[in-house]
């Protein structure tokens, strides 16, 4: 899952970052509404964290624009003004979630899966839980489970698998897979989706992820659905 | 106090009678007193034609008739003379068998009065005592008199008719102070309603096009205050914004690090997220207070409905794990709230987000006029506030959010924003939902808001 934190304060980039990073996000961050329209203009991401306050514009009109242009990424406003008007304001503009500062990590991530799995159509109650042909996979815990097996997930296996528990039945090409999992700026290591598919085998069973040569992936799950 | 215009009605009325009056007093005396006189001026002429007349002797007094108006010879007639002489006594035919009472007067002695004469008119006479004649007994003594009453009955007619039409003019004056006054009042009264309108926020500054001269530097001075007012309050508002916005972002950051604190010494985070979160809350509170305005103008006022429209499709969203129904049912007559129109986001968004976390799956807002005064319902149909907890709901100054779960912050804005605006609000059992059911009341004609 790959994310865009539009944010100028420097000391809550970090943390943040960091945060969702143990969630499994991999966060793209722009200071200034210049960097952070390049960007949704380069990458797809999953969701935008966009604040309102920034040093060279207002959050709002940069969202306007960007639906205006037909730019559907998913965004949660982030904002110090949480008055009910400008919470309307918010979502008038066309943001999918409005939170406050200051605001607990926690409901944060709450709310990033809520609109993530919104937007894939998948509103699972409880929605800490993602599942699909038989594997579940615990967002909160990292876990998956197969068959009553519970494995503990390492970070990249989790991102990987909640990709492809998002877009089930689809092809993914390898490049798709590889910019969800990297920050913007990263080197890419060629051969790394291919290992971490492999790792996923290993614990689902070979033929969950279907290969296509040339093409990319395709989750199926474990059991026909 | 009076008003202007009333005062000066009355006081010009007042004097306009007042001059009137003593007026018609002097003039009636005036006219009297020539009455009078010209009516004595004929008598003496009279008496002097009756002397010319008469010849008088010691034992016989002799008038030629033929030498008199004729006047005197008709019985009657108003018109009398009367010789006395010892106790002669001659007398016009006119006085047929009366006779006048007359004090004989010594020579030169004159006499004016008035008394009862024939028919019991009252007659004015003049008497005259002449030189006595030689062998006569005493002096003779002649009376001229007239009747009065043809006279005043004229005199009445006439001053009668100048009474009329004095009384004419004097109508015709008051109501002339009273319309003239009226006419140059409207542009006052115009003011008036301008104001009122205005202050009931139909218009955002007064109209100058039909202000009087002596007014209209008062009419734009108050404009230009009404203008500098609204900055200012925009501007403080901005700036209380900017502030919160500012002070909250570090307070964002330094949660992150409590929470990263946590990971390690959880006691400690423990304290300091309970610190950060009463700053937090004092911020939003204390901030959306003074954020409130009382700037009345139309269009920062609350649209009904489509503001509150707006809200709940926003608190659709807010609380999208679930579906909550909005019903409205809103009187047409309250196109608008007497609120501005971000308190009134704030105060409904509160009210709307508590009653949206709090119901199964419908929230009913009713709005209606009571006597003038906007009345607004908000229910829920959740478990509702125990009827025991009520009255917590509506105790001032108590930290809610301990006292009933969950009704916390918002509820103690609401009530910033109900004492500000003057609105009153209570909570009870929503009798057809079974939740929460809060009442505000927008009187109807709320005197200037500070």
């Amino acid at each position: 899952m790959k994310l865009l934190l539009v944010e100028d304060n420097d000391l809550l980039v970090n943390e943040l970052v960091k945060q969702l990073k143990v969630a499994g996000y991999v966060t793209d961050v722009a200071a200034k509404a210049v960097d952070a329209d390049y960007l949704i203009k380069e990458t797809q991401y999953d969701c935008v964290i966009l604040d309102i306050g920034l040093p060279d514009g207002n959050g709002l009109a940069l969202l306007q624009s960007w639906r205006q242009r037909g730019i559907n990424t998913p965004v949660i406003m982030l904002t110090a003004r949480s008055q009910w008007h400008e919470k309307v304001e918010g979502f008038n503009a066309g943001a999918d979630d409005y939170l406050g500062k200051p605001f607990h990590t926690q409901e944060l991530l709450a709310r990033l899966q809520a609109v993530i799995h919104r937007t894939h159509g998948r509103a699972t109650t409880p929605s800490k839980q993602l599942s699909f042909g038989g594997v579940v996979l615990d967002e909160t815990e990292q876990t998956v489970t197969v068959n009553e097996q519970c494995f503990e997930l390492t970070a990249m296996e989790f991102r990987l698998l909640r990709i492809f528990l998002m877009s089930p039945k689809k092809l993914l090409s390898k490049a798709q897979l590889s910019d969800k999992l990297y920050q913007f700026d990263d080197e890419k290591e060629s051969n790394v989706v291919e290992v971490y598919v492999t790792h996923l085998r290993k614990k689902l069973g070979k033929s969950a992820i279907e290969t296509r040569r040339g093409q990319g992936y395709i989750f199926h799950g474990t059991q026909l659905s | 106090m009076m008003s202007i215009k009333t005062k000066l009605t009355l006081w010009l009325t007042a004097l306009v009678l007042l001059s009137s009056l003593i007026g018609l007093g002097f003039i009636e005396s005036m006219l009297r007193q020539a009455f009078h006189d010209s009516i004595i001026d004929r008598l003496h002429e009279d008496l002097e034609q009756v002397i010319l007349a008469s010849d008088i002797r010691h034992d016989e007094v002799l008038v030629d008739k033929s030498q008199l108006s004729g006047f005197y010879n008709p019985a009657y007639s108003g018109r009398y003379y009367q010789l006395n002489l010892g106790d002669i006594e001659v007398r016009s035919r006119s006085l047929w068998d009366k006779h006048l009472d007359i004090t004989p007067l010594a020579p030169g002695e004159s006499r004016v009065w008035q008394a009862k004469g024939p028919q019991h008119h009252d007659i004015q006479l003049l008497s005259r005592g002449l030189p006595a004649i030689a062998g006569a007994h005493g002096n003779p003594t002649i009376t001229v008199a007239q009747d009065l009453s043809i006279g005043r009955k004229v005199f009445t007619e006439v001053y009668g008719a100048k009474l009329t039409v004095n009384l004419t003019t004097l109508l015709v004056m008051i109501l002339g102070i009273f319309l003239s006054l009226r006419q140059s009042f409207k542009p006052v009264t115009k003011m008036k309603h301008a104001l009122a309108k205005l202050r009931e926020g139909q218009s955002s500054s007064l109209s100058l096009a039909s202000v009087p001269a002596e007014i209209k530097p008062l009419a734009e001075t108050y404009n230009e205050l009404l203008e500098y007012t609204s900055n200012q309050i925009q501007r403080s508002r901005n700036n209380l914004g900017n502030l919160s916005h500012g002070l909250k972002t570090p307070l964002a950051v330094m949660r992150q690090q409590v929470e990263v604190l946590g990971l390690k010494d959880p006691e400690t985070a423990a304290a300091l997220e309970q610190q950060l979160d009463q700053i937090h809350k004092m911020i939003e509170r204390k901030l959306a207070a003074a954020r409130i305005t009382g700037d009345m103008l139309p269009a920062a006022q609350m649209v009904i409905p489509r503001d509150l429209d707006s809200l709940c499709v926003t608190m659709g969203k807010v609380h999208h794990q679930k579906q909550v129904n909005y019903k409205f049912d809103i009187s047409e007559q309250v196109p608008r709230l007497p609120i501005h129109r971000e308190d009134g986001m704030e105060l409904f968004g509160n009210l709307l987000d508590n009653a949206s976390k709090w119901a199964n799956e419908t929230v009913l807002i009713r709005i209606w006029l009571q006597q003038g005064d906007i009345q607004i319902t908000i229910e829920d149909d959740g478990p509702g506030v125990p009827p025991t907890d009520l009255p917590k709901l509506t105790r001032r100054g108590k930290r809610l959010d301990e006292e009933v779960a969950g009704h916390g912050l918002g509820l103690s804005i609401v009530k910033d924003i109900c004492e500000q605006y003057q609105l009153q609000v209570s909570f009870e059992r929503s009798p057809s939902l079974g939740g929460l059911k809060v009442l505000l009341q927008v009187p109807k004609h709320k005197e200037s808001i500070v």
